[in-house]
């Protein structure tokens, strides 16, 4: 080795650029001290923590002792309590939201209203889109058009049909927090089976009905021609206590719902009703095995599943977080703050990244819940050939713990080998979170809902079981004009 | 800035280190500030040498710190303070690459966000790109060389504390460097051709 190649090598290693630190880890670091060095404040804290459950457990056993006493008055009357539930539409929802009860009304009527209003009026008319506003063209980018003309007619078509409904749910929403539903959040789960719970008799919950989307919600929803008027109230129940959104993307679980039930009643959702997030996030579901501890991230890339043509891909990443029983009217604990999620793209693989649905811009979240799954998508023209090894996309997960108190990172990388499996060897769960939103965008006036519906056919038809896949072919299905099986 | 803040961490007068650890330990959050302070820019330059991302050095470096203040009573004070620090710092470091999942991957270069518009520097990019390499090849050397080379060349640790801290003599550290820049050589050298 000559003297003047181990110098210029010294060199290097000596002259690195390094960039500043972050203005605010000084801060970070410090506000670590006194946790760490000052044992005293620490038990002083834990007192306190044990001091605050103490109280907590005490108002709950006062609770109980209350409504135990109130049992037993009832029981003194002539009528059995059950039966004045049955007898009148509001209890039901009292039971869950006592105090909400009357705010609640009101609120559930708009929904319900402004959900038939927004329907186009011919039953048969699962027609093409308005001239002039959106032309399938097959020789266009599909995954990108389909979101770019979409949110175009969504634009034009936005300021008379979406004041009614944000009204609407605003209100409720409202009415419900203001009633008392403790903490006032519910995990995307865990909100159906509450939803399922104050279900007026005809849809009620059978004993022993599990969590997640249970049958009771399927059910009820499925009921939806036989009795229609039921179902504003069960939107209207998701609508209060389920979350709307993580990091910005909607999640809401009564989406799928809502549209299932118009294209039921023979109607076609308006294109500003449909909420493509939310139905990516309703057919991406729960992680197949539950996370049983902290936060997980997953990121799965494939090619598009209609109209690949050898550079369109689709990447996924979803957030779980581990799964813990809740009481039935208790909220779900935060498993996390200060979460924030990056998403970078190597632009030397991709020439266009176009997000599917609404969100532009990820929010950060200060809070991050147990029970939480949340699934972006990004439509991708990728730039070809790639190699196998080549970085596509970075997903970035940064978020403070609850249970240690320290910034966890968890990053993920989609590399070029990634978008060369076949569709079929994608999951499950990114091949119907794919679908959901294609077949979303279909109802928002793009082309492809009869591809949605063939594939989705083929998922269900080998998962017979899969109850998601099942739906979803038969909606997109319907939605296409294919009808229903 | 960081050169010029390592220099004046490595020449800390013995006796004003004593003075700032035993208030530490006897829980002087403002002695404990004062060490920060003093140090952190350089553990986080340290660290940012090491991992090449600006965001996963600061999250490291915080480690570091909470690592610290728990290792606090078992600091002999052999060494520099600063040397002890950026021994949990480089562990630290080494912890989070062998985490599953939340390893920074070593063998492509960091992408560039498409949303960004700010037109590339060919210069700049030529600059990151060789430093990304060099990192590269230093992450490749044998456990005992990367730390040599890194602490010297990265922490700014004096040959004399590196032997110190490793228990071994100057001469054998002086050793390891120069095995090092062979093997450094050798990798740059084979990833030209």
């Amino acid at each position: 080795m000559t003297s003047k190649r181990k110098a210029e090598i010294q060199r290097k290693l000596t002259l690195t650029a390094v960039p500043r630190p972050p203005d605010d880890l000084l801060d970070r670091i410090k506000g670590d001290i006194p946790r760490y060095l000052n044992v005293e404040e620490e038990r002083e804290r834990f007192s306190r923590s044990v001091g605050f459950n103490l109280r907590i457990a005490a108002s709950i056993i006062v609770m109980l002792s209350i409504a135990s006493l109130i049992f037993l008055v009832n029981e003194r009357t002539p009528q059995p309590a059950s039966l004045a539930i049955a007898e009148t539409p509001k209890p039901v929802v009292t039971r869950n939201t006592p105090a909400a009860s009357v705010a609640a009304a009101p609120a559930q009527e708009e929904v319900h209203v402004d959900i038939v209003q927004a329907a186009p009026p011919p039953p048969a008319s699962v027609a093409p889109p308005p001239a002039g506003r959106v032309a399938p063209r097959a020789s266009v980018g599909y995954l990108q058009d389909f979101v770019a003309d979409a949110r175009r007619e969504r634009d034009d078509e936005a300021p008379k049909e979406e004041v009614g409904v944000e009204g609407g749910v605003e209100g409720h929403v409202a009415g419900g927090v203001v009633g008392g539903v403790a903490g006032g959040v519910m995990s995307g789960e865990f909100a159906p089976q509450m939803a399922g719970a104050p279900a007026p008799p005809a849809a009620a919950p059978e004993p022993g009905s599990s969590f997640g989307y249970s049958d009771q919600s399927t059910r009820a929803a499925a009921k939806t021609a036989a009795a229609p008027s039921l179902i504003p109230e069960a939107y209207a129940a998701d609508l209060a206590l389920a979350p709307k959104s993580v990091f910005g993307i909607s999640i809401d679980p009564a989406a799928f719902r809502r549209i299932q039930s118009t294209i039921e009643n023979g109607n076609r959702p308006s294109p500003s009703s449909v909420d493509v997030e939310a139905l990516v996030n309703y057919f991406a579901g729960a992680p197949v095995k539950p996370v049983k501890r902290g936060v997980h991230l997953e990121t799965e890339a494939s090619p598009a599943p209609v109209e690949a043509n050898g550079h369109r891909g689709i990447l996924r990443f979803t957030i779980d977080t581990a799964t813990i029983a809740v009481p039935q009217r208790g909220s779900v604990p935060p498993i996390a703050k200060d979460a924030r999620l990056e998403i970078e793209f190597n632009r030397d693989a991709v020439e266009r990244v176009d997000a599917i649905g609404d969100t532009t811009t990820l929010i950060p979240e200060s809070v991050l819940l147990h029970n939480t799954s949340v699934t972006g998508l990004f439509a991708l023209n990728l730039k070809m050939p790639l190699k196998e090894k080549q970085l596509v996309a970075r997903v970035r997960l940064r978020y403070r713990s609850i249970e240690d108190d320290r910034m966890h990172t968890i990053e993920k990388e989609v590399r070029g080998k990634d978008f060369a499996k076949q569709w079929p060897r994608a999951s499950r769960r990114h091949r119907l979170a794919s679908l959901g939103a294609l077949w979303g965008e279909s109802l928002r006036g793009s082309h492809g809902g009869v591809d949605v519906a063939r594939r989705a056919e083929e998922l269900a038809t080998q998962a017979p079981n899969d109850q998601r896949a099942r739906e979803l072919a038969v909606a997109a299905s319907a939605s296409s004009g294919g009808g229903t099986k | 800035m960081q050169e010029s803040e390592r220099e004046a961490i490595t020449t800390t007068p013995w006796s004003e280190e004593q003075r700032l650890l035993a208030a530490i330990r006897a829980g002087d959050a403002a002695a404990a500030e004062e060490l920060v302070e003093r140090t952190y820019s350089a553990v986080f330059a340290s660290i940012y040498r090491l991992c090449g991302d600006s965001d996963l050095a600061a999250d490291l470096t915080q480690e570091t710190y909470q690592k610290a203040w728990g290792a606090l009573s078992g600091f002999d004070g052999r060494s520099q303070l600063f040397t002890w620090l950026y021994r949990i710092a480089y562990t630290t470091f080494l912890n989070h690459i062998r985490r599953p999942r939340r390893m920074t991957s070593l063998d492509e270069p960091d992408s560039i966000d498409v949303v960004d518009e700010t037109p590339a520097v060919d210069d700049v990019l030529v600059v990151q790109e060789e430093a990304e390499h060099l990192r590269e090849a230093v992450m490749k050397l044998p456990e005992d060389l990367r730390f040599t080379v890194t602490a010297h060349f990265w922490g700014g640790l004096p040959v004399k504390e590196i032997a110190r801290i490793e228990e071994i003599t100057t001469v054998a550290i002086r050793k390891r460097l120069h095995r090092a820049f062979t093997m450094l050589e050798s990798i740059l050298g084979e990833e030209v051709r």
